[in-house]
């Protein structure tokens, strides 16, 4: 299995994407905040084809639009955590861009008009090449280790804020912090394992 | 095919309803934007926003399903969602109410069904483009029977919710006490999760699985920023997401842009407006005038 160089890449992405994942998941699930990682997974599809319209890296895309509308989710909810209505409120608007984005895209380039979508949603871990794989690695590797600075104070944040709060730590930094570490773990997974198994972790 | 935008609005509108596919659509739309402003209002009462979203992403591995095995689509659609509201109250029972093992609960029914519509497309192999109808919608592509079909359903939707809509509103605004006097809220719950898939995907097979959304959560979103009271809520509900619906249709048939697109931003911009003038008249009256007796 391990003789295929793109089996090896795909281990490599997908290990450390892995790491992150399960490093950054626990708080996710601890704060209660798998709908916010949910919706920023979407963002990231919606940020992809947009890059992918306008035809610059689909990275570019990813990048910027998690990491806006983290900043932005951050910014509006209470202590850095947005509630229910305005996570589903924003994203089914991103989504909408989306869709935008998706017919101009398909418009735009004849031929491999799904293609793209079907790409940038499931991911293509077989598909990573050496390089890709080892940036992925590395930004897995450096929002793990942001996550293992702040680990103490957010965890204290995330079980009882009151107290956190009474010892005088900077919740609402803490929490767009930690969306900020989510949403690098998460950018970086749709391209090796796709947005939808991001949940999973 | 010749369309353009006049200021003769009588014009336009004739314009809008030359082709059959254009009134189906306008049907539909009604019909999904009533059940949808009303199921919509309770799940946005009842914060059970990310159930609503797992619901309609299940929908997809539905569809995808259905069309491997070569089923109707619709088959697909009710099935999984149907599923979905089984497995999902089995996860967030009343009472229990820890928030985030609830969530990370349903974020992994989620994730297992993504997984699965994932498997049911690369089964199929087919044509991809058909993955983009599935979630995003094939609003233009939609016969009368389907409307039929649709009408009924709706109806059977708004039905069993008007039959158990008191003991509902109870249990979604205080579950101990309405429990305490008797109100079978698991049931309940699990009644209500079945009519959220139910609607679900019926829109799903309209507006394709990522955009239920649109109309499921930001008008009755909206609607609660105006008026916490039930009945003029749930009317405001419904009236916003016709109008959203009417409007993003009209809009889109004179523009290059999809139909998505368009419902999407209408009631995500109206979503905006509403709360950006309630924060203005909350500071400039100190309460909230619009919200609750202060």
């Amino acid at each position: 299995m391990l003789a295929h160089e793109f089996m090896r890449n795909a281990y490599l992405a997908g290990s450390f994407v892995a790491l992150a994942c399960g490093l950054v998941g626990y708080f996710v699930v601890l704060r209660g905040q798998v709908f916010a990682g949910d919706a920023l997974s979407h963002v990231a599809f919606t940020g992809a084809l947009a890059a992918a319209a306008a035809g610059v890296d689909i990275r570019l895309g990813l990048f910027v639009a998690t990491l806006a509308v983290a900043m932005g989710m951050g910014l509006l909810g209470e202590r850095a955590r947005p509630d229910d209505v305005v996570i589903g409120s924003v994203f089914a608007w991103v989504l909408g861009l989306g869709a935008l984005f998706l017919s101009i895209f398909t418009n735009g380039s004849s031929g491999e008009n799904g293609t793209a979508a079907v790409r940038v949603l499931f991911g293509s871990i077989l598909g990573l090449s050496a390089a890709d794989a080892r940036l992925a690695a590395a930004i897995a590797l450096l929002a793990g280790l942001v996550l293992l600075a702040i680990a103490r104070p957010l965890l204290l944040g995330s079980l009882d804020p009151d107290v956190a709060r009474g010892l005088g730590l900077p919740l609402r930094a803490l929490g767009s912090a930690s969306s900020r570490c989510w949403q690098w773990s998460r950018q970086r997974q749709p391209k090796p394992s796709g947005l939808c198994c991001c949940s999973a972790c | 095919m010749d369309v353009h935008l006049s200021w003769n609005i009588a014009d336009d509108i004739r314009q809008l309803l030359q082709f059959p596919f254009m009134v189906n659509a306008l049907r539909a739309g009604t019909i999904v934007a009533v059940v949808s402003g009303v199921v919509g209002w309770f799940m946005v009462l009842r914060r059970q926003t990310f159930a609503g979203h797992t619901l309609s992403v299940v929908a997809f591995p539905g569809a995808a399903g259905a069309t491997l095995a070569g089923l109707p689509l619709a088959a697909g659609y009710f099935g999984a969602c149907g599923i979905a509201a089984l497995a999902l109250s089995r996860v967030s029972r009343p009472g229990r109410e820890s928030l985030s093992s609830e969530s990370a609960a349903i974020g992994t029914v989620q994730a297992f069904g993504l997984g699965l519509g994932f498997l049911f497309v690369t089964l199929y192999s087919g044509q991809l483009s058909d993955l983009q109808s599935l979630l995003f919608g094939t609003f233009l592509g939609i016969t009368a029977a389907q409307v039929q079909t649709l009408f009924w359903v709706a109806l059977a939707a708004l039905a069993i919710l008007a039959a158990i809509g008191r003991p509902l509103l109870f249990a979604s605004v205080d579950g101990a006490v309405a429990r305490a006097s008797g109100v079978p809220t698991g049931g309940l719950a699990l009644v209500f999760l079945l009519l959220l898939g139910l609607a679900v995907a019926a829109t799903a097979e309209i507006t394709g699985a990522l955009l239920v959304f649109a109309l499921l959560v930001t008008p009755p979103a909206t609607a609660q920023q105006i008026t916490i009271r039930p009945g003029p809520g749930l009317v405001l509900s419904v009236a916003l997401a016709l109008a959203v619906t009417w409007l993003g249709l009209g809009i889109a048939y004179f523009s290059p842009y999809p139909v998505g697109f368009w419902v999407t931003s209408l009631s995500f911009g109206l979503y905006v407006t509403v709360r950006l003038v309630r924060g203005i008249l909350a500071r400039r009256y100190r309460h909230d005038p619009l919200g609750a007796p202060a």
